[in-house]
């Protein structure tokens, strides 16, 4: 479900690591190891350029097709197994005012129909291949993913690209998936975390194109139409928008001919992209309280604005949140759950991606421990910005990152979502070598000084979703959250 | 710590079917010292990678390990043959509690000294309990191996046990059934487990009841970490690039010391057949309703298991399946709908059936519509494109699984836990082909009956707390 998936993206340690280990890019240099033209202005056909791999023992090629896409071949031979993740800029940021939850309507109708395959039998040819092809928009980009065993991998790659170059929205499948789409929202629009979650990213990233859940409204959904629908792949659904990433058993050549083959014809989109609203928001304050009498616990986020991937303290601040929150020996872990035993988890975020996210604090609790909880946050958060943190609990996560390193890989998918994510955010390739040069620069004092830029002279909202009036014997109040504009 | 996903039925298809290509020979165990290495020699299977050699130790200990050279991780499992169907009336959850005392130290590892040390070689550590067994962990770079067979060893005999920790752990154990309790689908899913077993320890929840969690004593997880926690019922496995003579050196000279213990059997209450419905309503807010359905059905000890597995994929295991095609796409009634099935566990447990249903549904049309879908399955033979489509699925998954040596390890520790007999194993690739449409017809008309169905429901009581399937076990520290 929709409100799970939102929840495990802010829970799941690993995608944490994830999250910071990328951000760890930062300052790489410009990554090339051959030479080659920018696509799409010269009309030649770029030259490939490679980049190590290291840790798995491979290199990376990269090329693009004269349409522009942008083509991402890993060979990994040793299993008859391939993955792909075909990767458009047209995420939920990109929403048309009023119609939030566009991009992922989109997304979820790809694999109803195309001009070569009506839903049946799209569904047939795919479930036949044994192998598994999702859509889903997040708030950056649109993902084809596919996944199969080799001998399939073109039948999965021919049904991508007639889904992107020939989607037909079937009217039946249109009403169906939106009627679907309503009823996980009204559901997820109840439950803690995804209140908390999409709360936040309303009040913190106000007037950003972050500000919208990706999954929208059920005011914003009841407004798209079919022509919303085509109009959105019209505009955004271009190669030059988009890269292509092939993993697992193929060559430089064979992954580079697939792509040819399934998506040289793809034409670049002709219509004008619209302005985008600014990253830049206003500050935002304030205790909000979302009364569920039915619980026991309470779910609550703190938060502020934080910065990108590409921001020049990110490797610091990776460094400074993992100290805080974001790793089993944390202050927050050590202090509120192993000394106090007051939660079974608190943690930390800086959700950075291709543009600013926010920085954030959450955490589960009985609700009568709500106000101990936050009142000892509140100390951990004020003392990580007096003094430089422990040397050796720096350089001891300074290990972690480095030798943890290797798990953002160790399989054909996670090797394709990783370049996923690198090529979204904007990253170099040459983060596989990079990355330990980086982290090994970061010292007590740089983090420090990353820690005071995100927390000091900010403004945070505090969301808390749970019983009020066990809450208010707590001494944990706050106002009804606003109506969103 | 990371949140476990439901794997259990996949581990198990690519464990068998990878021990059909490697392990053709009965004779795998080998006495200490001397590994087994059988070759692959069945020539219809796909090639494979792994070789896994398997040692017993003089104390008992059973150490597996399989040489990934392609992984750039590797890892280091201790699985004990206890879970919560080893628990005592009164004290449900103690399996779980000390598997939270586990992370509290010892003299050589105080408390927070296992995170401490794993993180700072970029590890990554945890544990999980189940119904038939209890797993810890540590995933690290291949040159770090000797940090978690010091830590497994001496965690196996040197808990300490301290007081204050008991309590301060017992508030977190709580805090955790809180966070999956509180949600009404999770009620829903315990309610219908502990109405289908009366008596079988599968009838209570992974986690224990909230009292029992309340009333464990000290000395009640002392005693029961002493009765359990012993290399002769312990499987190490060990997954990655590796040397197996090496590794057999160090685990040996790590836990070749501690002295075998004295297991007891107590005995388990074998659940009697059921002769009736039986019903069980959840009244919660919520904001969607849920039907469960769930029949007893045989492990993997029985020949029904392997149509059964069949009869899951053939019901839930793709966008062509019977219960997405008539129940979320052509005619739209729920927004979930799932069959489910694992044969891995000890003891017989359940094939049941969920249910989400759209806002303007009611539990019992859900129901409706799950009676149909079960009806067709006994009258109608199954069309051979979708039997053929689920077994190449399940074919797919077999090697998909082979890329993580994590999943190997688990596979790998599942079966050893379990005690699963070759002869199941070995056959398993062969029965999922043999399968036919009569079959999972048979299975359905045998098992999928009302005397022997246990239904649950959760009526929305308009209030405003969404449900989440998740199947109960597999809890996390």
């Amino acid at each position: 479900m929709t409100s799970l998936r939102a929840l495990s993206l802010l829970v799941r340690p690993a995608l944490l690591s994830a999250l910071v280990l990328l951000s760890s890019c930062a300052h790489s240099p410009a990554a090339s190891s051959g030479s080659g033209s920018i696509p799409g202005t010269g009309g030649m056909l770029p030259a490939s350029t490679t980049y190590p791999v290291p840790a798995m023992k491979a290199t990376l090629t990269r090329s693009f097709l004269p349409n522009g896409l942008e083509v991402l071949v890993l060979p990994r031979p040793d299993l008859p197994l391939i993955s792909f993740r075909l990767g458009i800029r047209a995420g939920s940021s990109f929403d048309p005012a009023g119609r939030a939850g566009t991009a992922e309507l989109v997304a979820d109708l790809l694999t109803r129909g195309t001009a070569g395959h009506d839903t049946l039998s799209l569904f047939h040819t795919l479930d036949s291949t044994g192998g598994s092809l999702s859509a889903s928009a997040s708030r950056d980009m649109t993902v084809l993913a596919g996944d199969s065993l080799s001998e399939e991998a073109p039948t999965l790659l021919e049904l991508a690209s007639e889904m992107v170059t020939s989607p037909t929205f079937p009217p039946a499948e249109f009403s169906k998936k939106k009627a679907a789409v309503l009823a996980s929202l009204a559901e997820e629009d109840n439950h803690p975390s995804p209140i908390a979650s999409n709360l936040l990213y309303r009040l913190v990233e106000k007037n950003t194109p972050y500000a919208t859940p990706p999954g929208g409204t059920p005011e914003s959904v009841k407004a798209i139409s079919r022509q919303d629908l085509k109009d959105f792949v019209s505009r955004y659904y271009s190669p030059d928008r988009s890269v292509l990433i092939i993993a697992g058993d193929v060559t430089p050549e064979s992954g580079l001919a697939l792509a040819k083959k399934y998506f040289l014809t793809w034409n670049r989109s002709s219509s004008p992209l619209p302005a985008r609203q600014s990253f830049q928001a206003p500050p935002a304050s304030g205790t909000f309280l979302v009364d569920k009498p039915e619980l026991r616990q309470s779910t609550v986020f703190y938060a502020t604005q934080g910065i990108a991937r590409k921001d020049p303290s990110f490797y610091d601040t990776l460094v400074f949140n993992m100290l805080l929150g974001a790793s089993q020996t944390s202050t927050l872990n050590r202090v509120v759950r192993q000394k106090m035993g007051l939660v079974y988890y608190i943690r930390s975020a800086v959700n950075a991606s291709r543009h600013r996210g926010p920085f954030m604090v959450y955490f589960q609790t009985y609700a009568k421990n709500t106000g101990k909880v936050m009142s000892t946050m509140n100390q951990i958060l004020e003392n990580s910005t007096k003094t430089p943190p422990d040397p050796q609990a720096v350089l001891a996560i300074k290990r972690q990152l480095i030798g943890g390193f290797p798990f953002l890989m160790n399989t054909t998918p996670k090797l394709a979502q990783l370049l996923l994510v690198i090529w979204s955010d904007g990253l170099d390739y040459t983060y596989f070598t990079d990355y330990p040069e980086h982290v090994s620069q970061v010292t007590p004092a740089s983090v420090l000084a990353a820690g005071q830029h995100l927390l000091l002279n900010h403004s945070f909202v505090t969301i808390v979703v749970g019983p009020a009036k066990a809450l208010k014997k707590a001494g944990v109040s706050g106002s009804p959250p606003p109506p969103a504009s | 710590m990371s949140t476990m996903i439901r794997i259990r039925s996949t581990l198990f298809s690519l464990l068998s079917f990878l021990l059909l290509a490697l392990l053709p020979n009965p004779a795998l165990v080998m006495a200490e010292g001397g590994p087994s290495s059988p070759s692959p020699s069945h020539s219809a299977a796909p090639s494979f990678r792994f070789v896994p050699q398997i040692h017993h130790l003089k104390n008992g200990l059973t150490l597996l390990t399989v040489n990934d050279p392609y992984s750039p991780t590797l890892t280091f499992q201790v699985w004990y043959r206890v879970g919560s169907r080893n628990e005592a009336k009164g004290r449900t959850g103690i399996s779980h509690f000390n598997e939270h005392m586990m992370f509290t130290g010892t003299k050589k590892f105080p408390h927070g000294a296992l995170d401490r040390l794993i993180s700072e070689v970029g590890g990554q550590n945890n544990a999980f309990t189940d119904y038939d067994f209890t797993a810890y962990f540590e995933n690290v770079a291949p040159d770090k191996i000797s940090l978690p067979i010091s830590i497994e060893a001496d965690r196996m005999t040197h808990l300490l046990l301290k007081p204050d920790q008991v309590e301060r752990e017992r508030r977190i154990v709580l805090e955790e059934r809180r966070n999956d309790y509180d949600d009404p689908t999770q009620k829903l899913v315990e309610q219908v487990y502990a109405t289908a077993f009366a008596v079988h320890p599968y009838h209570n929840p992974v986690i224990g009841w909230e009292k029992d969690i309340q009333h464990t004593s000290r000395n009640d997880i002392w005693r029961y970490y002493r009765a359990h926690y012993m290399p002769n019922n312990a499987t190490v496995v060990v997954v990655g690039p590796l040397d197996d003579a090496t590794v057999l050196r160090d685990v040996k000279k790590a836990f070749g010391s501690i002295p075998r213990g004295h297991l007891i059997h107590p005995r388990i209450p074998v659940e009697p057949p059921q002769h009736h419905l039986r019903m069980t309503v959840v009244k919660k807010p919520a904001m969607l309703p849920i039907t469960m359905m769930a029949f007893h059905a045989p492990n993997f000890k029985s020949r029904d298991a392997i149509p059964l597995v069949v009869l899951a994929q053939v019901l839930s295991g793709s966008r062509s399946s019977l219960l997405y095609q008539n129940m979320i796409y052509k005619n739209p009634v729920a927004v979930d709908a799932e069959g489910d099935y694992d044969p891995m566990t000890h003891d017989p447990g359940l094939f049941y059936f969920y249910a989400q249903g759209l806002p303007t549904t009611t539990p019992k049309t859900l129901r409706s519509h799950l009676d149909s879908v079960i009806k067709t399955i006994k009258t109608t033979p199954v069309a051979p494109s979708l039997l053929a489509l689920a077994k190449k699925q399940i074919l797919t998954q077999f090697v998909m699984n082979q890329e993580s040596a994590f999943g190997m390890g688990m596979m790998f520790g599942m079966m050893s836990a379990d005690r699963i007999p070759q002869s199941f194993l070995t056959d398993y690739v062969k029965n999922i082909n043999a399968v036919t449409a009569a079959d999972l017809r048979r299975v359905a008309r045998k098992y999928l009956v009302s005397d022997n169905e246990t239904v649950g429901y959760l009526f929305p009581t308009g209030g405003r707390v969404p449900p989440s399937f998740a199947r109960p076990g597999r809890i996390v520290r």
